[in-house]
């Protein structure tokens, strides 16, 4: 059959196809179900007849780009919804985290070891402290967290409590998702990252420690703090795990290797964003409210041990199947 | 597994169904041109946001207007690429209007958790940025890894694109910008040897792209054949092209 033949004898087919595609492009429903996979079968083996008789790369390059057009169609991700949903926080997320154990221990070693040496120096030699927060720092700190001073510092400064809903969100989880892109750079971002948070995070804990008011920075803090700080860890976890690919990147190449990283990485990284996420809420409606403080810290403290009950036992029965 | 060196970029992948189709990747400066355009749209619903939500301000207080900026100011730096690339099939405006689409590495449409990891990744790709101020994510920067993880696979994959196993390619086959009219018919000529397939393939493919190129060039490429049809120069030019012409017609 010369390709004149050959066109004119499937012309009709293609066009059938393009009008479905590009109905499809529109999102308008298709009503006859069966018509895109007939079409799909009939131009794959039309594909295939053109690339093996020749018949050039214009036809070719058409019939080409029907195929692929046609099959992200068919292909294009199922909607699993609530049950999706259910499977991601019942079993993929926990998993993932286990499965990644030891670089989760060692984010969690990077940020909590300098947090509690600079506690542990509001103590011992406060100057660290002093070294590491500019004095218009240390004055927003007294502002806050002051012995005497009750005003909230940053309420005041945005005015309400939606307002700083918005900037938690911003910083925070801005914050999650750079701890892990910088993490592809072979692992440095995330260390650097999250070695700042803890640093930074514990300067100012031990500043309160040395010279503030404790018990307002831990009423504070109390209920958002194991969303919030596992979040951005698990994040940082995530970016460790994407930057190990390229660092140790066993028997695959490094470019494999980055992409098979990127896919046990994604669990991790969505749970954690998600974490960070549900904190910014809980930090600016439920933590300066007029709640007791007893309930406030009550709540924190079943936060990190629900946090370390849902990573230590949901999801394993599915691990052994 | 070592594949041989090719003279174009284009991935043949064989689908479930048997058949092999080709992926066209696209490079950097096309790719830098519809991501342009991409800032440009995204700055100026970013302003929209912000005119609407101010003008909301005036109503409902400003304290809230403030965190719905904030919340429009994340949303619109980090959902941008990630909806539009989910929602429109892997089509940014911009990637539309340059003809380009991101695809899964298998040609399959981008998901959700594809489209998540390569643009957050995105921010790794852009360093350095440009020097920080108080809304540093708003800055774009100069992509010098992502230009250099492009320019060190054969794929044009950015770090983004490697971490979430995507790929950006052309989405339709543009033809070239300058063709020649052939002013004389070609005569077909069968070959005067047995040709393989690849060879037969060469043939035909000169004869398809023989418009775009000068007759200087042409005559360049069929240098090496020219000793074997026995002419030289135009002739040549015009044996190989005849060669072609009988070999896609019959």
């Amino acid at each position: 059959m010369k390709r004149a033949d050959f066109e004119a004898h499937n012309e009709a087919n293609w066009r059938e196809l393009e009008a479905t595609v590009a109905e499809l492009d529109r999102k308008r429903p298709l009503l006859d179900a069966e018509r895109l996979p007939r079409l799909f079968r009939k131009v794959c083996g039309d594909l295939a007849l053109a690339q093996h008789r020749m018949y050039g790369r214009k036809l070719c390059e058409r019939l080409n780009g029907n195929v692929i057009a046609a099959w992200g169609h068919l292909h294009s991700g199922l909607n699993r919804g609530s049950s999706g949903l259910a499977l991601f926080f019942g079993h993929t997320f926990p998993a993932a985290v286990r499965a990644e154990s030891r670089v989760v221990w060692l984010c969690l070693a990077m940020f909590w070891l300098p947090f509690f040496a600079f506690i542990a120096a509001a103590y011992f030699e406060p100057k660290w402290i002093y070294a590491l927060l500019s004095p218009e720092h240390q004055a927003m700190m007294d502002m806050q967290y002051g012995t005497d001073n009750v005003d909230e510092f940053i309420r005041e400064k945005f005015g309400s409590n939606f307002g700083m809903l918005g900037f938690y969100i911003i910083n925070n989880v801005s914050i999650a998702f750079q701890s892990f892109a910088c993490g592809v750079l072979f692992g440095v971002g995330a260390v650097y990252a999250l070695g700042q948070q803890g640093i930074i995070l514990g300067a100012m804990f031990g500043y309160v420690h040395a010279n503030g008011n404790l018990h307002r920075l831990y009423t504070f803090c109390a209920s958002h703090s194991s969303f919030e700080i596992l979040g951005i860890i698990l994040c940082g976890a995530a970016g460790t795990v994407t930057g190990l690919g390229l660092i140790k990147p066993g028997r695959l190449s490094r470019k494999d290797a980055l992409t098979a990283a990127g896919r046990r990485a994604l669990p991790i990284l969505i749970g954690g964003s998600m974490m960070v996420a549900l904190a910014a809420p809980i930090e600016a409606f439920w933590s300066p409210s007029s709640i007791p403080a007893a309930m406030k810290h009550t709540v924190g403290i079943l936060g990190w041990l629900g946090f370390a009950a849902y990573f230590t036992f949901v999801g394993r029965r599915q691990d052994a199947a | 597994m070592e594949t041989p060196l090719k003279l174009d970029t284009l991935q043949t992948i064989e689908l479930a169904e048997g058949v092999q189709v080709q992926l066209h990747p696209a490079g950097p400066l096309p790719r830098a041109v519809a991501l342009m355009v991409d800032m440009v749209l995204a700055a100026l619903i970013f302003g929209g946001l912000i005119l609407g939500l101010l003008f909301l301000g005036n109503l409902v207080g400003m304290e809230m207007s403030v965190g719905l900026i904030l919340l429009s100011a994340f949303g619109t730096y980090w959902g941008y690429f990630m909806l539009y690339e989910v929602l429109r099939r892997g089509q940014t405006p911009g990637k539309k209007y340059m003809g380009l689409r991101v695809v899964r590495t298998s040609g399959a449409p981008v998901g959700w958790g594809a489209a998540f990891l390569r643009n957050l990744v995105r921010f790794a790709d852009m360093m350095p940025l440009l020097p920080q101020w108080q809304l540093a994510w708003l800055v774009f920067g100069f992509y010098l890894f992502g230009v250099t993880s492009c320019l060190c696979t054969l794929r044009f994959q950015r770090l983004g694109d490697l971490v979430a196993d995507t790929l950006v390619i052309y989405d339709k086959t543009t033809e070239p910008h300058f063709t020649a009219k052939s002013r004389e018919p070609i005569a077909p000529a069968p070959p005067p040897f047995v040709l393989t397939r690849e060879e037969q393939v060469a043939f035909i493919q000169f004869v398809e792209r023989a418009p775009s190129w000068s007759e200087s060039r042409k005559e360049e490429l069929v240098q090496p054949l020219a000793e074997l049809l026995g002419i030289q120069g135009r002739g040549a030019v015009q044996r190989v092209l005849g060669i072609g012409v009988w070999l896609r017609d019959s």
